[in-house]
């Protein structure tokens, strides 16, 4: 099995590995992003509350679900590169795959998310003036599926190197950016649940 | 002198000597940073000429409004019926040319092209971070700029809403003809620009924290590093923002949201139901890109000027700690001012003077860089060469055009002045002429690095100084004509009599604007030509100090054909006294030092002592100073 593990050429000796630095330099323009969507909908309550066009409701149960659920998958992700450290490949590819699974189920619960607003008469379009506060909502649970989307793109490609034997201890590196990425996607998501809780 | 430069303990094991490149991978999916630096220099050369044109047809048309011009028609087809500028194209033009000029020419086309170019060579090291992204960068911003000279084809026409797109004009495809294909196509452009912008960012912020060669501590970087670097900060926190206003704009128009929309009747449409969104929140969002942008900018522009004239002037710039410092000043200052471009949206007067008082800040980084300038010039040796005189007039154009940033800050000014003829005429000077002098300075001077040839220094002399006056010749009466209260953005001023007073000065600034704009024919010619007839450079011909000069010209991934070579100073030691030659470059260790008194092999360079110029210039900076605060 060592034969198939694929080594890599020696290269320069950098401060920080680039991958894992551009990543997390992605990660604060990601940031910056969802800053400005938070600020934004700050600055609009007040403005569109003094005219009735801004309602407060529940957000639907199925996105605290797939908080949980963001939650137990940063669990098994750090599982994923603990394993893939020590060798463990195989324990790492079950690992890989559990994350794989959670996140496609998190799209899954956001997408039933949405539909429960609709349900409930909350439209992504603007027909009330009250759908002002659901738009928000909307869009940003939107944006952030994208960024989801990403990472599920990421995990499939690490996970197709797992079983490639190409994720070891020597070969770390694509692991971590993922690792790293699905923290921020989980964490992100924690905050962005929190706020629009609290918020709205 | 070079090899005696290069240390030996660097291994390096890049496949440069074992692959060969086909056509396609090096010179159009390339993944060399130099490679790269050329094709946004030549989109950038391309989308300029382009906005240049532009700006050539709408001035015609104040110029001569009741004048038919048929080349026109042959030109523009329906848009020029008769030879007469249609009143929604002209709309159309005025908003593609600032797109153009200040995302894709003075953003892309300066920041790509010199960030490319020099942090590698600049900071010893073999490539960016990750040449992949680079190269996507590239293709990105490529496909931005197609997508939006197609938008400017198109059977409606191009947006037409300013380049700063407000809503609701762009947030409603009925609004007028160009909110239609023409604005959706903008916006597509602007968000492939802004992955292009974040991809190139995170590689330039990445490549000079972790990538400098041995020696080269922060504080040894050439200023040009310093602003790339920075530039690329602001960049990475502020394009996102920007992405944020143009997604809720693409929510608004394509799929029913009222983000920025209320309350609206549109004529031959009725009343729209619409209720509850804000445009000024767009405003907000919008210039939380849009001020630091303007200092995305000027920042490299003014990095590349410390560079030349430090060169030129044959002295080390006055204040290297300063500079860092104001640059770092005008970066953090440029996040919190934003305000000022929003002071008659009916904001809080309180919120209003905050705004005024941060931005009134922001002239003092702006001085200190311009005395800087100033000190660093004064009893240099000086070197006319075309840089050098692009970069002095680059410090010629910040003062004239930062000046009158200082009333527009001015909250109780700006409700006369603004979107009147006078921001027209402070934002190109300050930003547009003194950006684009950077930029030219920039080609001049790295030019023999990029194609090692000589551009030809009289048609770089005759390009200088036409662009120079008729710069100004275009762009400072209307300083008058803003302060008379023409407003900027109109098609035509014939309908109102108080301003026929300006008609003549209008015709002049228009023939001023195409000398001007046939003057950088000399430029093109001489880029072109230059390329495969121009004079063959040596490898350093403006015996300049820092590391890019000690890289072999030819095409070569890794940049050095053996180790990186190591740094052991900083990159301004020009005219050292203790030295025969008035250069000492960061690569030549102190051993070496063959010549001048220090040269009895002490292995720490005694530390340099300030030359009889500078002290002078010191004095008279102090003596100044002291005059202008009344100490005595
Ligand atoms: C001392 C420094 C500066 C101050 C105090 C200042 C202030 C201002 C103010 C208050 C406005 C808004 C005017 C209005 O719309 O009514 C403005 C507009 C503008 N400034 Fe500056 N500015 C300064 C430097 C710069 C620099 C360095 C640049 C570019 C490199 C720049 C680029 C612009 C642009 C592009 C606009 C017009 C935007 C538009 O409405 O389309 N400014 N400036
Ligand atoms: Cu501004």
């Amino acid at each position: 099995m060592n034969t198939k593990i694929a080594s890599k050429k020696p290269k320069e000796n950098y401060r920080i590995e680039p991958m894992r630095f551009n990543l997390v330099l992605m990660i604060i323009a990601s940031c910056m992003l969802f800053a400005a969507f938070v600020s934004a909908y700050i600055v609009h309550m007040p403005d569109a509350a003094a005219k009735n066009t801004w309602t407060e409701f529940d957000l639907p149960v199925q996105f605290m679900y797939s908080a949980i659920v963001a939650l137990i998958s940063s669990v098994t992700i750090y599982l994923a590169y603990r394993s893939a450290k020590s060798d463990e490949l195989m324990l790492n590819r079950v690992y890989l795959s559990a994350t794989w699974l959670l996140g496609v189920v998190f799209c899954v619960l956001q997408y039933m998310g949405w539909l429960n607003m609709i349900s409930r008469g909350l439209m992504p379009v603007n027909a009330d003036p009250e759908d002002i506060s659901a738009s928000y909502v909307y869009a940003i649970s939107l944006i952030h599926l994208l960024h989801v989307l990403g990472g599920i793109i990421l995990l499939t490609v690490t996970l197709t190197k797992a079983f490639r034997y190409q994720v070891h201890k020597k070969e770390l590196t694509l692991m971590k950016v993922t690792h790293t990425y699905w923290h921020f996607l989980g964490l992100l998501w924690i905050y962005l649940y929190l706020f629009l809780y609290f918020a709205g | 002198m070079s090899t005696a430069a290069l240390h030996t303990d660097h291994h390096h094991d890049h496949g440069h000597h074992e692959h060969k490149e086909s056509f396609i991978s090096k010179y159009v999916f390339s993944m060399d940073h130099k490679m790269i630096s050329k094709q946004f220099l030549i989109t950038g050369i391309i989308m300029g000429i382009v906005g240049l044109v532009m700006s050539l047809l709408f001035r015609m048309q104040l110029a001569w409004p009741d004048e038919k011009f048929g080349f026109m028609e042959m030109l523009l087809g329906k848009w020029a019926q008769d030879g007469k500028l249609d009143p929604n194209f002209y709309m159309g033009l005025v908003t593609i040319h600032g797109t153009i000029m200040v995302f894709y020419v003075l953003t892309a086309g300066l920041s790509g092209t010199f960030s490319n170019l020099l942090i590698p060579l600049q900071v010893g090291a073999r490539d960016m971070a990750s040449p992949f992204m680079n190269m996507l960068s590239y293709w990105f911003f490529f496909l931005s700029s197609v997508v939006l000279l197609i938008s400017v084809g198109v059977e409606t026409g191009p947006a037409s809403a300013g380049w700063t797109v407000y809503p609701p004009l762009s947030a409603m495809e009925k609004a007028m003809p160009g909110s239609g294909l023409g604005m959706t196509l903008w916006l597509v452009a602007i968000v492939l620009f802004i992955v292009s912008a974040l991809l190139g960012g995170i590689n330039y912020i990445s490549t000079v924290l972790n990538m400098r060669t041995k020696g080269m501590s922060m504080n040894r970087m050439p200023l040009t590093i310093w602003a790339f670097f920075l530039t690329a900060v602001l960049g990475l926190l502020s394009f996102p923002v920007l992405l944020g206003a143009g997604l809720f704009l693409i929510f608004d128009r394509s799929f029913g949201t009222s983000f920025y929309l209320s309350d609206i009747y549109l004529e031959g449409v009725g009343a729209m139901e619409n209720i509850g969104g804000s445009p000024v929140l767009y405003q907000h969002l919008f210039w939380f890109l849009g001020h630091p942008e303007v200092y995305i900018i000027l920042m490299p522009a003014l990095g590349i000027t410390s560079e030349v004239i430090s060169t030129n002037a044959r002295k080390p710039i006055f204040g290297y700690t300063a500079m860092v410092i104001s640059l770092m000043g005008i970066s953090f200052l440029s996040f919190i001012v934003w305000g000022h471009h929003m002071f008659i949206t009916g904001m809080n007067p309180f919120l209003g003077s905050v705004f005024m008082i941060l931005t009134l800040i922001i002239a003092v980084p702006s001085a200190v860089k311009v005395f800087n300038y100033l000190t660093t010039l004064w009893r240099g040796n000086l070197r006319f060469t075309p840089a050098m005189l692009f970069s002095i007039g680059l410090v010629s154009f910040f003062i004239s055009g930062g000046l009158t940033g200082i009333y527009l800050g001015n909250a109780a000014l700006d409700i006369q002045l603004h979107d009147s003829y006078f921001v027209v005429a402070h934002f190109h000077l300050v930003m547009g002429s003194s950006a684009i002098f950077g930029m030219f300075a920039g080609i001049y001077h790295w030019y023999p690095r990029m194609y090692g040839r000589m551009l030809n220094n009289t048609l770089g002399q005759f390009h200088f100084w036409i662009t120079f006056i008729t710069a100004y010749l275009v762009f400072f009466p209307m300083h008058f004509m803003g302060l008379a209260g023409v407003p900027r953005r109109y098609y035509m001023f014939t309908l109102v009599k108080e301003f026929d007073v300006w008609m003549d000065v209008n015709k002049m600034m228009t023939i001023a604007a195409i000398v001007g704009g046939a003057a950088q024919l000399l430029f093109l010619w001489n880029f072109f030509y230059s390329m495969f007839r121009g004079k063959k450079s040596e490898q350093n011909p403006w015996q300049s100090n820092t590391l890019e000069w000690s890289a072999p010209v030819e095409h070569l991934h890794g940049n050095w054909p053996g180790a990186i070579p190591e740094v052991y100073r900083g990159p301004y030691e020009y005219s050292r006294p203790d030295r025969e030659d008035d250069y000492f470059p960061q690569y030549v260790p102190d051993e070496s030092d063959h010549a001048g008194t220090g040269g009895d092999g002490h292995k720490t360079a005694p530390k340099r002592k300030s030359t009889k110029k500078e002290e002078v210039a010191e004095n008279v900076m102090f003596a100044a100073i002291k005059r202008v605060f009344g100490w005595s």
